[in-house]
């Protein structure tokens, strides 16, 4: 009996999901991040312009499409739905709050697996609305090429699953932790990718930095959250597993991180 | 660092139990232990003979914590629900016990639609313990109840708790209002350092309470009859000014057996009464216990 309890609980689920939408001021952001792709469709119809051949289309389509690809779209409606309250700013969940709801009949890891499911159900379905709602602009453009199709869902839900993870992991540990992951994984590994693109320079510290960086990236980088293609991995001439299975790894490792931080953290709800 | 050593206590099924001491005496430690917020490097905590970390355990305990930080976006209705639901309660009952909770703290129901963020302090205090009591809870833990209450959130908090004792609720309350735990407690530990200096029935405590004021006329070598009263009777001389002294006595008793032994010691006594000592003088009078092992979040 105890066991449906440790896995998950609607409380949690549907707090995190929806009750904060019933202040108007949590849709501002996520309504802007689903009409961006359709205004970008408006944008470039509504100046004068040469009429669009069948490869123009194609390459419109091709931008929106990418849009379910950008990590700070995630990680944006992520931090919505995850942290205690986007008005207070705080992505890290309060120790204080955190405690009063420990004394529930609800475990950790139960509050982690609840929570990350919900952000990852809201983002998806915020994200598929800005596709749809693209398409449906797009169609009105004479754009019929952007895809709504199985994969491109698919793909929408794995992304939100990749970076909620990150998500929550940041929810769950402590302050100093949680900027430490960040720091380590988008710092480092970021930086290790950009200098790798640069040319050797002359300037030793820089170079110093770079390889730094790129050591930490070599590290580190496979562990980063990352975003998937199903439309473009299966149409690739053999699906890359091993690129996959990385991907469907690292959201279990953050998953694991996050139930384990949040294990580890001690709470105290005031002072002696 | 130390927080908490070898404090070792038991409540009863039912009873009113308090905690009280000093700042840093380990009280909040000891609650976030037995609340399974934080978990102790040695000793054991049962509960129903289970471990605070049994969710079965959870979903009998009702909490109000010292500082109430709740979700500030929530309303009061929303954040009330909250806790029904994650208390495992069925939905069917919540809007009646919302109102149940919110009656039991005397709020008024049109407070539903008010969000956390927009109530005074004794106002969230008193959601805190609304929220503490959703879904009939059979264990109360309170960490200071009347925080940022006013002189009528006092009376209610007493109101409640005598309440809920009532009905069979068992209480474990921790509070620097020492006047206010005397009148609700059943039994009082008196924590210091990590220890449990003593463990006191209330009822016991308030005959332990009281103080004899003798006053006699000058004359005789007054030291000697006072300590030789003291002696004989078994009760302890609390302090001495001028032709006055103070004795800590348990009854009527007592009392005349010390003017008894002041008369036959030569001393001319001509006015004595009783006095009530504070709970916080007693407390302060206790002496501080010796400092034990290096361990920490010891709880048996």
């Amino acid at each position: 009996m105890q066991t449906s309890k440790t896995l998950f609980n609607p409380a949690v689920f549907a707090y995190t999901l929806y009750v904060k939408f019933s202040d108007r001021r949590y849709w501002l952001l996520p309504l802007l991040l689903v009409i961006v792709p359709s205004f970008g469709i408006v944008i470039s119809f509504v100046f004068p312009h040469a009429a669009l051949n069948d490869e123009a289309k194609k390459m419109i389509a091709k931008v929106v499409h990418g849009y379910i690809l950008q990590p700070t779209v995630y990680l944006l409606l992520g931090y919505i739905f995850i942290s205690d309250g986007p008005a207070s700013g705080k992505i890290v969940a309060e120790s204080d709050t955190l405690a009063l709801l420990f004394t529930r009949p609800l475990t950790r890891f139960c509050y982690v697996i609840s929570r990350y499911l919900a952000a990852v159900l809201g983002t998806s379905v915020f994200m598929f609305a800005a596709i749809l709602l693209a398409y449906l602009v797009g169609l009105c453009y004479g754009v019929p090429y952007i895809d709504i199709g199985l994969l491109t869902i698919a793909s929408i839900i794995l992304n939100a699953a990749s970076w909620c993870s990150l998500i929550i992991v940041l929810h769950s540990a402590p302050p100093l932790v949680a900027f430490l992951t960040l720091f380590t994984l988008i710092g480092c590994g970021g930086v290790g990718s950009i200098y790798s693109q640069v040319e050797q320079s002359k300037n030793v510290f820089l170079e110093l930095l770079k390889t730094i960086s790129l050591f930490v990236d070599e590290w580190f980088g496979d562990f980063l959250p990352s975003s998937v293609d199903l439309v473009a991995m299966t149409a690739a001439s053999a699906f890359d597993t091993y690129e996959f299975a990385i991907f469907i790894s690292n959201i279990a490792f953050f998953l694991l991180i996050a139930a384990f931080a949040l294990s580890c953290r001690e709470f105290s709800y005031g002072s002696d | 660092m130390k927080a908490v050593d070898n404090a070792c206590f038991e409540v009863q099924e039912g009873e009113v139990f308090g905690l009280i001491g000093p700042n840093g005496a380990g009280k909040t430690t000891i609650f976030g232990c037995l609340l399974a917020l934080t978990q102790p490097s040695a000793g054991t905590i049962k509960i129903d003979g289970m471990s605070p970390f049994d969710l079965d355990v959870k979903s009998q305990l009702g909490f109000l914590p010292e500082r109430p930080c709740f979700n500030r976006w929530m309303t009061i209705k929303q954040f009330l629900a909250y806790h029904h639901w994650i208390a495992g309660r069925p939905a069917s009952e919540r809007e009646s016990e919302i109102k149940r909770v919110l009656a039991l703290v005397e709020l008024d129901i049109d407070i539903n639609r008010r969000k956390v963020k927009e109530m005074s302090r004794g106002m969230l205090q008193r959601v805190g313990i609304a929220q503490a009591l959703i879904g009939h809870p059979r264990i109360f833990f309170l960490d200071e109840p009347t925080s940022g209450m006013d002189p009528l959130g006092f009376i209610l908090i007493r109101k409640l708790l005598l309440k809920c004792k009532e009905d069979g609720m068992t209480i474990v309350l921790n509070s620097h209002h020492l006047n206010e735990v005397e009148k609700v407690c059943d039994r009082i530990a008196f924590i210091r350092k990590g220890k449990i200096e003593e463990v006191a029935n209330v009822a016991a405590l308030s005959e332990v309470r009281q103080v004899l004021n003798v006053s006699w006329l000058a004359g005789v070598n007054e030291s000697t009859a006072l300590e030789a009263a003291a002696e004989s009777t078994g009760c302890k001389l609390l302090e001495t000014t001028g032709e006055t002294a103070k004795f800590a006595v348990s009854g009527n008793e007592k009392a005349a057996d010390i003017i008894a032994s002041l008369t036959a010691s030569g001393l001319r006594v001509y006015a004595s009464h009783f006095e009530r000592r504070e709970l916080v003088e007693l407390f302060l009078n206790a002496p501080e216990p010796e400092s034990g092992g290096g361990g920490s979040k010891h709880a048996n």
